[in-house]
This record gives C-alpha cells, sequence and structure tokens, in this order.
C-alpha cells in the first residue's frame, strides 16, 4: 500500500525536521558557552522502513587538535608559575633606578662611609652610616621572608591542587559511569562528555595527561609520564601541607612532604612521571628553584657579613664576636650559612634600635671608651673592606670575584634575567596556547550555518506537511467514492 | 560536499585578544612617554645589570665625595687662613725690628716685647682656631683645643732661662725647651700625637691635611715670639745690652719663622689646588656618568611617540572592524 508509506516517509520527515531544527536551536542557544562543542544531527535513509532515519547526535571535535590544546595550555600554566615567582623574586631583590634595590643599598651604606670619612667627628654622619646599614639589612631580610612567603605559597598551592585534583578524579570516574549508562539506554550523552571535556581540562593544567578511549564511551587518564590517573578507578594523591616553612626544610631532608598516588610515593622532579603542569611547577619552586635563590641571597649576605667580622679589621673584635652585621645578634658561624639572609641583624651596639652607641663604627665595636673624635682610620678600613675582591660561589650566580657592589649587581641582575626569560617564554606559551585554542574555537556553534539550516529546516519541515495534507486529500478522494 | 563553518566566537576571541594586546601596548607606550624612560630595562640590558648599577654607584659615591671635598676645602682653607695670620705676625715683627736697627733708642726693645706678647696671643689662638667644630690643628683629636694660654707657655719657659743672663744661653734654653718632648709638646699641647686620617675626595684621590700644633715648624713662630717676649720680663732683670741683643737675635729668628711658615703655606696651597682639581673633576666624571645613565634609561621620545600614534590608530581601526563584524549576521537579513 504505497499512500500509506508515503504518508509514514512524510511523518518520518516531519519527525527529523522536528529534531533538527531542536538540535539547531540547542546549538545557537549555547554558542557562548564554555566547553561546548556545536551538535550535529546524524541522518540516514531508512534501510527496512520507508523515510529518513534519525541518528544520534554527534559533537563535532578534532581529538588531535584537543591534545595539541591541552599540551599548550599545560605548558602556559606552568610558565605562568615560573614567570609570576621570579616577577615577585625580582621586586624583592630590585631592580636598577630603583632606589629600594639591595644594590642601592648597599651603595648608600658605601656612599654614606665616604661622608663619615670626611667627618668622623659628627654624631649625625655615623647615625646616618647606621640608618644605612640598617636599611641594607632591611632590604636583604625582606627579600628572604618574600623568598620563604614564596615557598609556602608553593606549598599551599600543592596542597589545594592535591585536593582539587582528588575531586576531580573523582568525578570524571563518576561520569564515566553515567556515560555508560545512558548510553546503554540509548540516550544522549553529549552534555556530560563535553563536561567531561572540561574537567579533564582542568586535570590537565595541574598534570598534563593523555586520553585513553576505554569501551562504551568510558575514558581512562594517564600523565605524560606514565603514571594512571583514572582506569576504571581514580587514583588517590596525598600531600601532607606544612603550616610553616623554614630555610632548612627541604623535600631531600625529610622535613618536608612528597606526593603520594595511593600510597605509592612519586617523583616529584621536573624529569618525573607527573612533570609538566603546575603541580610539577610548584614542587620545582618549593624544592629547587626558591631554594636556589636562597642559597644565593645566604651568599651574599655571608659575605657582607664575613666582610666586617673579622679582627684584623677592627682589633676589638675578638673571634666568636659579631661584626657590623651579625648572624640573629650573634658571631656568624661558616658552617651555618643557610637561611643566614633571613636571620640577619645590624649589631647591637651600633643599631638605632639598640644601644645606638654609633660612636663605635669609628672606634671599634667593641671599644671600651670612645677614642679621639678625629680618627677615620677604622672607617677607611670599612670602605677598603666593601671594596675588598671577595669570591662568591653558587649555582646560579656562578664564581665572581668583585667588590660588594657588582657583587650585589650581579645578584639582580641574576634575578631579573631569570624573570625575563621567564616572560618571554610565558609570551611564547600564550602565542601557540591562543593559535590552538582559537583552532579549537572555529569547531565550535557557527550561527550563520546555523541560521541558513533552520531556514533550509523550515522549507522541508512546510513541504513535509504539505505532503501529509495532499496524502490527506487523496484519502478523502479515495473515501468520498 | 565539504561544509565549512567558522565558529562565532573565534573572530570574537581574535578580536578580544588583539584589542588587550594593544591596550597594553598603548598602556606601556604612554608610561614612557610620560615618565620619559625606558619601562622595561631588564629587556633593554639582556638581564645584565652590573654596568648601569655601577654607574648609579659611581654616581652615588662621586655626590659624598663631593660633600667630603667641600668639607675639606673649608677645612684647608681655614688652616690656610690661620696660617697666614700667623704668618704675617712674624713677618710684620720682623720688619719693624730689622727698619728699627738704625735708631735703637731706651724704650723700642720694650715695644718689642708687647708686640711680641700680642702676637703670641694670636698665633696661639689661630693654632686653637675650628672649623665646623673641628680643631684644624689637634691632628685626631678633633675636639680639644690644641694649645695652653700664652700664660702657661711664658710661665713654663721663665722656669727655664731663670737666672741666665745671657742672650745666647737664653735663646738656647728657649729651643731646648721647645725641642724637648718633656718641655712644650708636654705642657703645651693638647693635641692627638695622630695625623688626622686621610680623606679620600676624589676616585683614588686622597688628600691628607696633616698639619699639627706640635708640628717643628709653627712652634717655630711661638718660639720667636716667646724670646723676643721674654725680654722685659721683671724676673730676669736683664740688662739693656742683652735686651738689645734678644731684639736683634730674635729678629732673626723671626725671618727663619716666616721662612718655615711660607713653606707650611705653600704645601697647604698645594693641596688646596689638588681639592679644586678634583672637585672639578668631580664635576665633569658626575656629567660624564648622569648622561651615560640617561643615554641607557631614557627613551627616545620620537620612536616612543611615533609608535604611541600608530597604535592609537591601530586601536581604532580594530574598534570599527570589531563593530562592523557584529553587525554582520544572518540574522538580520532574515
Amino acid at each position: 500500500m504505497s499512500i500509506t508509506s508515503a504518508l509514514n516517509s512524510a511523518m518520518t520527515g516531519l519527525t527529523a525536521n522536528a529534531r533538527l531544527s531542536q538540535v539547531t536551536s540547542e546549538n545557537l542557544a549555547n554558542a557562548l558557552t564554555p566547553g561546548y562543542s556545536s551538535q550535529r544531527l546524524n541522518l540516514s535513509t531508512g534501510q527496512y522502513t520507508p523515510g529518513v532515519r534519525i541518528g544520534d547526535v554527534e559533537r563535532s571535535i578534532n581529538p588531535a587538535l584537543q591534545s595539541s590544546a591541552r599540551k599548550a595550555e599545560a605548558e602556559y600554566s606552568q610558565t605562568g608559575v615560573y614567570a609570576d615567582f621570579y616577577a615577585i623574586m625580582s621586586g624583592l631583590v630590585g631592580t636598577v633606578d630603583d632606589s629600594t634595590s639591595i644594590s642601592a643599598q648597599m651603595s648608600n651604606f658605601d656612599a654614606a662611609l665616604v661622608e663619615t670619612i670626611s667627618r668622623p667627628d659628627s654624631t649625625e654622619r655615623l647615625h646616618d652610616l647606621s640608618v644605612k646599614a640598617d636599611l641594607i639589612v632591611q632590604s636583604i631580610t625582606n627579600a628572604a621572608d618574600g623568598l620563604n612567603q614564596q615557598r609556602l605559597v608553593a606549598e599551599q598551592s600543592i596542597d589545594s591542587q592535591v585536593e582539587t585534583l582528588n575531586g576531580q578524579l573523582k568525578e570524571l570516574e563518576k561520569l564515566n559511569a553515567r556515560i555508560v549508562v545512558s548510553q546503554a539506554a540509548g540516550s544522549t550523552t553529549t552534555a556530560m562528555e563535553d563536561q567531561r571535556d572540561l574537567i579533564i581540562d582542568a586535570v590537565n593544567q595541574a598534570i598534563p595527561v593523555n586520553v585513553v578511549q576505554r569501551d562504551q564511551g568510558r575514558v581512562a587518564l594517564y600523565t605524560v609520564g606514565g603514571e594512571a590517573l583514572l582506569d576504571g578507578k581514580a587514583a588517590e594523591l596525598s600531600f601532607d601541607a606544612k603550616r610553616n616553612i623554614e630555610p632548612e626544610m627541604t623535600q631531600a631532608n625529610g622535613l618536608l612532604s612528597g606526593l603520594e598516588i595511593n600510597g605509592r610515593a612519586v617523583d616529584t622532579s621536573t624529569t618525573g612521571a607527573l612533570r609538566g603542569g603546575t603541580l610539577i611547577a610548584q614542587f620545582d619552586i618549593r624544592d629547587n628553584v626558591a631554594v636556589e635563590a636562597q642559597n644565593d641571597l645566604d651568599a651574599i649576605a655571608m659575605d657582607l657579613v664575613q666582610r666586617f667580622q673579622d679582627s684584623a679589621l677592627d682589633t676589638s673584635i675578638f673571634p666568636g664576636d659579631p661584626g657590623i652585621f651579625t648572624d640573629g645578634g650573634g658571631a656568624f658561624d661558616p658552617a651555618d650559612v643557610i637561611g643566614l639572609s633571613a636571620r640577619l641583624e645590624l649589631n647591637d651596639q651600633v643599631s638605632l634600635n639598640g644601644q645606638a652607641e654609633t660612636w663605635r663604627f669609628r672606634d671599634g665595636l667593641y671599644a671600651a671608651t670612645q677614642g679621639e673624635p678625629g680618627n677615620a682610620s677604622l672607617l677607611i678600613g670599612y670602605g677598603d673592606a666593601l671594596a675588598d675582591s671577595r669570591t662568591v660561589s653558587t649555582t646560579k650566580l656562578g664564581t665572581i670575584s668583585a667588590d660588594i657592589n657588582t657583587l650585589s649587581a650581579s645578584l639582580m641582575s641574576r634575578f631579573a634575567r631569570d624573570s625575563d626569560g621567564a616572560n618571554n617564554s610565558l609570551s611564547y606559551a600564550a602565542t601557540s596556547y591562543t593559535e590552538m585554542a582559537q583552532a579549537e574555537l572555529a569547531l565550535g556553534v557557527d550561527s550563520d550555518a546555523e541560521l541558513q539550516n533552520m531556514m533550509l529546516i523550515e522549507n522541508a519541515y512546510a513541504a513535509n506537511a504539505r505532503m501529509l495534507s495532499t496524502i490527506d486529500e487523496m484519502m478523502q478522494t479515495l473515501l468520498r467514492m | 560536499m565539504i561544509y565549512n563553518s567558522y565558529g562565532d566566537l573565534t573572530s570574537h576571541s581574535f578580536l578580544r585578544n588583539r584589542n588587550a594586546e594593544l591596550k597594553l601596548d598603548l598602556a606601556t607606550l604612554s608610561q614612557e612617554v610620560s615618565t620619559g624612560k625606558k619601562s622595561n630595562l631588564t629587556e633593554e640590558l639582556g638581564g645584565n645589570f652590573s654596568f648601569l648599577a655601577d654607574i648609579e654607584n659611581n654616581l652615588n659615591r662621586i655626590e659624598s665625595q663631593m660633600v667630603a671635598t667641600g668639607e675639606t676645602e673649608l677645612f684647608a682653607l681655614s688652616i690656610q687662613d690661620s696660617l697666614a695670620r700667623v704668618q704675617e705676625g712674624t713677618q710684620g715683627l720682623r720688619d719693624n725690628i730689622y727698619s728699627s736697627f738704625s735708631n735703637v733708642n731706651e724704650s723700642t726693645p720694650l715695644q718689642f716685647a708687647n708686640e711680641a706678647d700680642r702676637q703670641l696671643e694670636v698665633a696661639i689662638s689661630a693654632f686653637n682656631g675650628s672649623a665646623g667644630g673641628r680643631s684644624l690643628f689637634a691632628g685626631t683629636a678633633t675636639s680639644t683645643v690644641p694649645l695652653n694660654g700664652a700664660d702657661t707657655l711664658m710661665t713654663e719657659l721663665l722656669g727655664e732661662v731663670s737666672g741666665l743672663t745671657d742672650a745666647d744661653d737664653i735663646i738656647l734654653a728657649v729651643k731646648d725647651w721647645f725641642a724637648d718632648p718633656a718641655g712644650f709638646d708636654t705642657a703645651m699641647y693638647n693635641g692627638s700625637t695622630t695625623d688626622i686620617s686621610p680623606i679620600e675626595v676624589g676616585d683614588g684621590e686622597q688628600v691628607a691635611l696633616n698639619v699639627r700644633a706640635d708640628n717643628d715648624d709653627l712652634k717655630s713662630a711661638l718660639q720667636s715670639f716667646a724670646i723676643i717676649a721674654l725680654l722685659d720680663e721683671p724676673s730676669l732683670g736683664l740688662s739693656a745690652e742683652t735686651q738689645r741683643e734678644l731684639v736683634s737675635k730674635g729678629g732673626a729668628e723671626l725671618a727663619d719663622s716666616t721662612e718655615r711658615l711660607i713653606n707650611v703655606q705653600a704645601d697647604m696651597g698645594f693641596m688646596e689646588a689638588q681639592l679644586e682639581r678634583v672637585s672639578t673633576r668631580n664635576l665633569a666624571t658626575k656629567t660624564a656618568l648622569s648622561l651615560a645613565f640617561n643615554d641607557i634609561v631614557l627613551a627616545d621620545q620620537y620612536e616612543v611617540s611615533s609608535r604611541l600614534k600608530s597604535t592609537e590608530t591601530h586601536l581604532e581601526i580594530l574598534y570599527t572592524v570589531t563593530a562592523r563584524s557584529a553587525q554582520l549576521s544572518l540574522v538580520k537579513y532574515m
């Protein structure tokens, strides 16, 4: 009975067009939704029945592009962590043309010394020298405190990232299960897949992952280093955050926590299994980058202390007595360098916050009484001590033999250079990430195209409806006989 | 059939990023135009600050050295002034003695003795002079007045020469007392025996103003005045003959003292010239360093302004494009 099958075909046409208009309107509605991938309805000709067969709704995504974009995003997030760290460090140490940098304070002290040598009898000049010395101390301890704060921030960031990751992996595990169920029931899973992709994007920023498709629409996540984060069951990450970090605490000496996956310790170095994202970048800052920065600050602080803690320079200093610059008020012990920059203090004898006996700059720190006011020989000795070429050697600064001004300028250059380098990597990563993201967006909803489709759908729907009414008229004709 | 489509968000995202980039450029350039300084020195210097930091440090030092030079110049000037006062005294008295040899009468030696007494006071007060609260001739003991009064000097000397009647004997005794460390240096000098430390007035330039009141050349002037001042001391009861002899020999002593003071003044003058040269050089160095510093730090106003203008134009074009592309939608034509 061909008239009935014509009726059927027209009927499927109507349904299909109604469904198409639904997909189109869904696309238009989500045109601005982040992470939404535009949808397409698959249609085919009916094989066993006449008319059109409505297939499933398909997301237009490009897995290769998605994976490249994820890689670029992880790279961008990771370089951002380093760029932030170095920008803060460079700000703390100071740059040129900046009157508050460590280097500027050293230079001011040096200049104040020249003026004090001219008038060693002037209490104002000696007080000024004490103020300038205190400013050096403040600028160094300020940088050291800021650095320590950075380590603490890294520790807290690791802690919160681990917590978030655990939640996200659990969520992915649940979504996997729901997609399996929905697919079995034959309902559409595109919304859930979009949501899953968004969560994977977030995980990927902390730990770059490879997404492996499993049966029944499930996915598994492996880190680029091959560690399983989600395969059936979500992995459980654990990290024991410290509330307080002291300069000498490191992961190597066991005072800081490492990372465990399902109770098993994993390598948190930049070559480990979890490498490439913000999580390992924060570990790297806490365990290496900040520690190296600490070493450099300590080396400069040690050099400064040792230039003045010298009984050949000031004969009133005996072994065991601190010089002008002290280790927390006491004498500096070369065996105890770590964290010196944070403990640096101006000798209480000459500090204006302490005894304020600034004549001791002129007559010797531990002199019994004031000497002759015109005697600048010790002050000249201080000037010579500053200009002495001494050797400082650290991994990042290299080996430098220079006077104190050149040394502090090297320290400043080192952080500025690192900051500049990190910024360059960041802008490079940002460019490639933007490119990728735009390529992904190009696959998104195109409202012009959707509207064009809409007009076609409208026409086709009208045609099918016309078809129905014509068939109806034909049947009426038959019935009227 | 291939259907191309281009997501709405792509052009939106592109336009937004471009807008942000241009606005950032605009902010940087406006900062450079308004401050006149380059905004990213790190990039400019390739992260190596040692050169610029060295210039900054040298500028800093030179400023302090200029303060030190100024103070040292004042100190040297005051020393020169004091020396000149004493030297004028020795020279004046010497000239008076020489010119009065033809008509020596009874009262003249006494006039000379009075004048010598007065000049001794003047000389001691000159050597006790200070500049900016610092004693000029006390060595490192800048807070002490280096010499005791003329009375002390005369009392000590009277003890040394009492009983002597011969002019040569008296002169010898006076000279011995001045040369003896237990004599003048103990009884009269309160300053330090350490010279004032050399002062850094320029890079590698030091100036040592080490003239002390216990310097032999300075003491010589006091000694010459003292010899003549002794002749009218009633306790000595010197004969007119001896008094005349003391005047004439004292004149020779004054001539010698004048020579010696002139030498010290010449030394001091040499140092003043050195200070003058150093302060000129410091000024020149400061200017040169400031120029070098500005060369690196200051932005090229012409370049920055033209870039600012072009960024502005770009931004305007972008606004037009954004507005136009937003208008272009099929919806409007349906």
